[in-house]
């Protein structure tokens, strides 16, 4: 009796759901321009995305990323164009992840990781019902995924940042998500952690999941993705990374804040609008 | 006199047992909501709530002659209708949200006891609105507290989920397809009941620290929201407990000395945090000892 229930809720639940449309691409984005009070933040943004897909969203700072990441979840509502998600505008879509930037969250809230991975499986419970051992087992699942078992049960603020950054990605496992926008995964930790991440977005990809990242390194972006999205307010660039990391495209989006330094086997550019004072290479 | 009939004789008296009846089911709910207006850092707000259903509370006061129990309902009233102001003032406005808060606050609250101070027997009246009385509480309205600290409870527990993920993260609120505002604004309308329900109890004047005080020494003692908001009802409820006794044997006021109990658990939790964090840091620093 008690499953008959949750088996009804569960199904009233997920009607509201809208359904994917085979054909279309896994994300459109048409037209798009963002207008906040301080002025235009994206510019009649267009382009497509193939389910599978892992795309490196690069520019400065300002240049938009975070803000169409939200346009893209549905979580801000563009002033002009339209996004669609396997056919359909993103706000009946639960199956877009946003990780957010972790500069952005309270780090001493009190809940485990494994709370915070049971987040991103709220709606597939049903009103009122609290979690159930079936979403526990997908929770354990997920962070077995990322390697974070063992710290299911620590508070979030003892991780480190990689781990901070794998337990977000595990959260949108759990939330099965088909497309993960991760807003600068990289800033901040170090070689290993970023390798770490970039592992399991190798198995993301074997598994069909489509990625999108935001970050400020070039070099990273062209050696890891065969994808890369340039962007300052407009889209500059957007294909395989020696078409778009060009001298034009690059200064076209960094505008004064990139230098160009000649080397004997290449050229090297340094930003110097970035966070961490690091530079960015191209070849 | 034994401590059995140090506890045992105040029970005698069916004010002390109301007392303490309200002060306990004030305290839980109280708690519990004082947990989001911790993690939310929402103090101001709930001060600043507290002080604005003052005039409402006057009017009723004056429209009734007197009487104590229709109170709730002006208190009740007024608390959702500021905290929805609030909520909806500090989205849109150019001013900073906690100046905005202040304003509404301040202006309210004297336009209480502005009201208040028209009644000839205005000192004792406006002392029990500012520090509570909860041995004057009748059987009426513990009724009435119960009814609320209940659905109180139980809206938290329904939606605890949802109350979950959008006081952690509003963007997946947002991708989970909650309804992130009426959700925000249920949360607020909670923090008003709430508020409504303890005005017997503490007044307005101490609400606050019914609010924050026990949620935030649970904080300090566990890692876990639920776990956050049980240990918090056991601290309030238990203080209220303590506190009445220690109101009716020192001849106290009933509300200070709840609020003070509850402080001074609050800094046995901290102390407590201190001595753990310590520990920890001297541990990890043995094992990275060389041998």
């Amino acid at each position: 009796m008690k499953n008959l229930i949750k088996t009804l809720r569960k199904k009233s639940f997920s009607r509201r759901y809208a359904p994917h449309m085979k054909d279309a691409p896994l994300l459109s984005v048409q037209d798009i321009s963002v207008h906040y009070e301080t002025g235009l933040v994206l510019d009649r943004i267009n382009f497509d995305l193939r389910r599978g897909s892992a795309v490196a969203v690069v520019g400065p700072n300002g240049a938009g990323k975070t803000t169409l990441f939200k346009v893209i979840a549905g979580v801000l509502d563009p002033g002009e164009g339209v996004v669609q998600i396997s056919g359909h505008e993103p706000g009946g879509h639960t199956c877009i992840a946003y990780v957010p930037q972790r500069s952005t969250v309270d780090w001493t809230f009190p809940a485990t990781v494994a709370d915070v991975v049971m987040m991103g499986r709220i709606n597939k419970m049903g009103p009122f019902l609290w979690p159930q051992k079936d979403d526990w087992d997908v929770v354990y699942h997920s962070l077995d995924f990322v390697n974070l078992s063992a710290y299911a049960k620590r508070q979030i603020s003892e991780l480190s940042g990689g781990q901070q950054q794998r337990m977000f990605m595990a959260r949108a496992l759990a939330q099965e998500a088909e497309l993960m926008l991760l807003d600068e995964p990289f800033n901040g930790l170090d070689v290993p952690a970023q390798e770490k991440i970039l592992e399991i977005m190798a198995t993301l990809k074997q598994q069909n999941v489509t990625v999108m990242i935001s970050m400020h390194d070039l070099r990273l972006a062209a050696e890891q993705f065969d994808r890369v999205m340039l962007l300052n307010k407009k889209l500059l660039g957007f294909g395989v990374p020696e078409e778009v990391f060009t001298r034009d495209l690059l200064m076209k989006a960094y505008q004064g804040h990139l230098h160009f330094v000649e080397g004997e086997f290449d050229t090297l550019a340094v930003g110097d609008d970035c966070c961490e004072g690091d530079y960015h290479e191209y070849r | 006199m034994n401590i059995v009939d140090l506890i045992l004789t105040p029970l005698s008296y069916s004010f002390m047992v109301r007392g303490l009846t309200a002060a306990v089911l004030t305290g839980i709910v109280c708690a519990v909501i004082g947990v989001y207006v911790v993690v939310r850092g929402l103090a101001f707000f709930g001060d600043a709530l507290a002080h604005s259903i003052l005039p409402g509370v006057a009017v009723g006061y004056l429209i009734t002659d007197g009487a104590r129990e229709p109170l709730f309902w002006w208190g009740t009233g007024t608390a959702v209708v500021v905290s929805l102001v609030i909520g909806a003032v500090s989205k849109g406005a150019r001013i900073k949200q906690d100046t905005a808060i202040g304003i509404i606050f301040a202006g309210m609250f004297a336009l209480g006891i502005a009201i208040i101070s028209t009644v000839k027997s205005y000192t004792v009246d406006l002392t029990h609105f500012l520090f509570g009385d909860v041995l004057g509480v009748s059987g009426n309205q513990l009724i009435t507290i119960a009814i609320f600290s209940v659905l109180i409870v139980v809206l938290v527990i329904a939606f605890y989920k949802e109350f979950l993920v959008l006081t952690f993260d509003p963007t997946l609120a947002a991708t989970l397809r909650i309804p992130t505002r009426i959700f925000e604004y249920l949360q607020l309308v909670l923090i008003a009941l709430t508020v409504a329900v303890s005005f017997q109890a503490v007044g307005v004047g101490l609400m606050v620290a019914m609010l924050i005080t026990p949620a935030a020494a649970a904080f300090l003692l566990t890692k876990r929201l639920p776990i956050m908001m049980i240990l918090g009802a056991i601290i309030a409820s238990v203080s209220g407990v303590i506190g009445l006794y220690i109101s009716y044997y020192v001849n106290v006021a009933s509300g200070p000395a709840i609020v003070l109990v509850a402080t001074g658990f609050f800094v046995m939790a901290w102390g407590y945090s201190k001595i753990r964090t310590q520990r920890i840091i001297s541990d990890s620093k043995q094992e990275i000892r060389p041998a």
